[in-house]
């Protein structure tokens, strides 16, 4: 009673000296101040970040000074939002006020005093978050201390989870989990791909470079976070620490903990590999850069000697067609071939079929490989969105990669059913070096001699039997390649199990041979395989006995003379001949085989994109 | 024989028919956030109910939402032709929650959970409403590792088990004492001003509104569970 009576005094007394205009004025905070007298208002308020404002700037409504003053009208509830709208509006989906219904209040609670911290923002950042959130987890090590000793470069609680922003995930959620693995992993990178950052505290130069070469990296790249490692996964989120302090997660005594947590199953000589390869020199750096420069000879040298022999050749199959023209020789047409025509049978039904299914295994692998090993593409996205996402795509690689092993295997049975007819030994290096066999010999060797010479136009091109030396080359390839890039991709498949085998560290060398492989199959594939086969002038755009089975006796006097000779001196032409392929078997090969050039040339452009743009 | 045996396997059927309709029929639909706020903007005949505690639903609630306890009965001014929206502030409402087996057995047939509860009406931005909000206070957090200290550290410790009545009795920490946050508002005063308080709740969801509801009550040392009776059952493990 005695409060309300002081108070309506003092109201009574602006009103006797002729001052209510003032109450809303600018200096009207001051008369605030003679009844909400806390030292908070009196002496911290002027100071403080908002002491430009008068209290009516946030407690409006008080329209009536004397009710207010005898506390029958309050002022409206504060809104902070009607100055800090950008916060405001962020905070709206916060995960504090999401989850807890948190105000502004509740984090800047000295408001009326809030004034620049004479520490740096950063560490009155993480000051107020240890209000709740227990200091010993999430600011006293790594980042945290840094921050405590006044490194402006190490991350505060908002630098990793942001101000008014932070997003809400349910730890329950499978997809939330995934969400807040790729956002974080990304957080990470900004600060440790930053070379300013990086050269200011002596970290290393490639560590976002190296996760990203991983499979790690690049299947959280495509978006498929939930089967993968983020940073945090093995860094864990708070308290990061170098692997060196005993306290860390990837310290010696505690990696092989860290790494269960996923690879369940592991031995524990699983825990050599490395995380970011190459980024720290040492016994996996080592082999990893023998394994590249391995792979990349490899490249150079079968990309240098095929691509070199492409071009000469289509150089001289061009001047040849120019001659032929100017001789007025008129060329064949692309017309379909005639039925009542007898051809040469050159493929098995079963071989025919095994091409088909390897084509369409072939392709699925590279489209849903690429994009992993291009995982920063623009175009790797659009690409794993194509199978049903980066998980389907995940699962028709692996089948792909099945079917291809079931081909190479049966590959594997006809070779040896070739060398051995009804097991029969006698004869067998005949049989492995004769005209019939994919195994190269001697007259391959004149072969190549041959055809380089008749690229200069220094020699006829030479006459070859059943198989040239660039169609075996194409045979063989497929078992280097089968098992480099079939044993490191169930390696990368089964990390685990393979870890009771190898170590660690093989798995990284795994991973260079299975991408580098896997370029080499691809490019090779549609670029010289593609030439010799189908782009090369004479049988451009398609040459499609692979799906017929057959092609006419003339092409198989000019292609492989010695072939047919051969076959006139055994008697066997005769019952080689067939009834030519009818218009649905060669209406198939045209929409089949240029149809997987098209996409074989389409996905190649991709490649190239990808090495030449990232 | 064979007779006994169809007969057997029919009563089998009928019985697994029955059960079957049943459960169909017991279980409530769920809504969409997007579905309710159609709803709300279109017709004023869809209520929604706040079946989460009293103080949880006054702290924060959907704009016109009633709060009402599971154990409270449903009010009779409440229209039953219309359609009604379950939720709850904190997690999805109880499955066995009184209130809303009574309310669809009294009449409503068009009743519905909302899915993600209040946490997804925030969460695609929806505003919410206020009726007493409860300041929140910088609660610090225990880790179940860390029980033991903090009983040694303090003077007159006491648990304080939020949860309901039935988890109280399933399992809860040594010398617990149960105080569910539906009815704490009734019972807080039972609770002696001069110990320290460890609040422990389902999943270190609802433990900083309760301890900070305490702290407004005048309890000057209380602190949270981290991660509640789920994270301490984690750590047992």
């Amino acid at each position: 009673m005695r409060r309300l009576f002081f108070r309506s005094a003092i109201v009574a007394f602006f009103i006797m000296m002729g001052l209510p205009g003032l109450v809303y004025a600018q200096g009207q905070s001051v008369k605030c101040q003679t009844c909400h007298s806390d030292p908070a208002f009196t002496r911290g308020f002027a100071g403080s970040v908002h002491g430009d404002n008068a209290c009516t700037s946030c407690h409006t409504g008080i329209d009536d000074i004397v009710r207010h003053s005898s506390g029958e009208k309050k002022s409206n509830p504060v809104r902070c939002s009607s100055c800090h709208r950008e916060a405001a509006v962020a905070y709206k989906t916060d995960a504090h006020a999401v989850g807890q219904n948190l105000a502004c209040v509740d984090c800047h609670s000295r408001i009326h005093t809030l004034a620049q911290s004479d520490k740096s923002g950063k560490m009155a950042v993480a000051e107020n978050c240890v209000r709740c959130h227990r200091a010993e987890d999430y600011a006293l090590l790594g980042h945290g201390r840094a921050v405590a000793k006044g490194n402006v470069d190490s991350a505060t609680c908002t630098d990793c989870h942001s101000l008014h922003s932070i997003a809400s995930y349910s730890t329950a959620s499978e997809k939330d989990k995934a969400a807040q693995r790729e956002a974080f992993t990304r957080k990470c990178k900004t600060c440790h791909a930053d070379p300013g950052v990086v050269q200011r505290n002596n970290l290393s130069m490639h560590i976002a470079e190296t996760y990203d070469s991983t499979y790690h990296g690049k299947v959280l790249q495509v978006g498929d976070s939930q089967r993968v490692a983020g940073c945090a996964d093995c860094h864990t989120g708070h308290n990061t620490l170098k692997s060196s302090d005993p306290l860390s997660a990837l310290h010696p005594d505690n990696l092989e903990r860290s790494c269960r947590t996923c690879h369940t199953t592991m031995h524990k000589r699983f825990v050599s590999f490395e995380a970011h390869p190459g980024a720290v020199k040492g016994k996996t750096y080592t082999a990893l850069h023998i394994a590249e420069g391995f792979m990349i000879l490899l490249l150079v040298g079968v990309f240098a000697f095929f691509w070199l022999h492409t071009f000469l050749w289509w150089r001289r199959a061009y001047l040849d067609k120019c001659r032929r023209r100017k001789a007025g020789f008129i060329e064949d047409t692309l017309a379909l071939e005639c039925r009542d025509e007898k051809q040469i049978q050159r493929f098995t039904l079963t071989q025919r079929i095994m091409h088909i299914v390897l084509i369409l295994s072939f392709f699925t692998l590279v489209a849903t490989g690429f994009p992993i090993k291009y995982s920063e593409t623009a175009w790797s996205k659009v690409l794993v969105n194509l199978w049903g996402g980066p998980h389907m795509a995940g699962v028709f690689h692996r089948i792909a990669a099945l079917v291809l092993c079931a081909l190479f295997l049966i590959t594997l049975v006809q070779s040896v059913r070739f060398l051995f007819p009804n097991w029969q030994f006698k004869g067998w290096l005949g049989r492995l070096f004769g005209p019939d066999s994919l195994f190269p010999n001697l007259k391959d060797l004149k072969d190549i001699l041959g055809m380089f010479k008749w690229f200069f136009g220094r020699g006829p091109m030479p006459q070859f039997d059943r198989w040239t030396y660039w169609e075996k080359f194409d045979f063989l390839a497929v078992f280097w390649g089968m098992t480099a890039i079939g044993l490191s991709g169930f390696m990368l498949w089964f990390p685990g199990l393979f870890s009771y085998i190898v170590p660690g560290w093989v798995i990284n060398i795994a991973t260079i041979v299975h991408s580098e492989e896997a370029f080499l199959a691809a490019v090779f594939i549609f670029t010289v395989h593609f030439f010799n086969n189908h782009i090369v002038p004479n049988k451009f755009p398609l040459e499609p006995n692979v799906f017929t089975g057959c092609y006419r006796l003339d092409q198989m006097l000019e292609e492989r003379p010695l072939e047919y000779e051969r076959m006139v001196a055994e008697g066997k032409l005769e019952s080689l001949k067939r009834e030519g392929p009818g218009i649905w078997a060669q209406l198939f090969a045209s929409v089949f085989g240029l149809g997987s050039l098209v996409l074989g040339l389409i996905l190649l452009a991709l490649i190239f994109w990808a090495v030449l743009f990232y | 024989m064979k007779k006994n045996v169809c007969f057997l396997a029919s009563v089998i059927a009928f019985g697994m028919m029955t059960f079957s309709a049943a459960a169909q029929e017991n279980k409530i639909p769920s809504v969409n956030v997007q579905t309710l706020k159609a709803w709300m903007e279109k017709s004023d005949k869809v209520t929604v109910v706040d079946v989460g505690a009293l103080l949880a639903c006054m702290d924060a609630k959907i704009p016109g939402a009633v709060c009402l306890a599971c154990d409270q009965e449903m009010e009779a001014n409440l229209p039953k032709s219309d359609r009604i929206v379950f939720y709850a502030s904190y997690g999805s409402p109880d499955a066995d929650c009184a209130l809303i087996h009574r309310t669809i057995s009294s009449g409503f047939k068009d009743a519905y959970i909302l899915e993600g509860g209040l946490a997804a009406w925030r969460k695609a931005g929806s505003p919410v409403m206020s009726k007493k909000r409860i300041p929140r206070v910088a609660a610090p957090a225990v880790k179940a590792g860390q029980l033991a200290d903090w009983k040694k550290s303090v003077k007159n410790p006491l648990v304080i088990d939020i949860r309901s009545s039935k988890a109280y009795s399933v399992n809860h920490l040594d010398g617990a004492q149960n105080f569910p946050l539906d009815r704490l508002h009734a019972q807080y005063a039972e609770i002696p001003l001069d110990r320290s308080l460890l609040i422990v709740d389902e999943d270190g969801r609802t433990g900083l509104l309760a301890a900070s509801y305490l702290a407004r009550k005048g309890f000057t040392d209380v602190k949270r569970l981290q991660g509640g009776m789920a994270a301490f059952k984690r750590g047992m493990r």
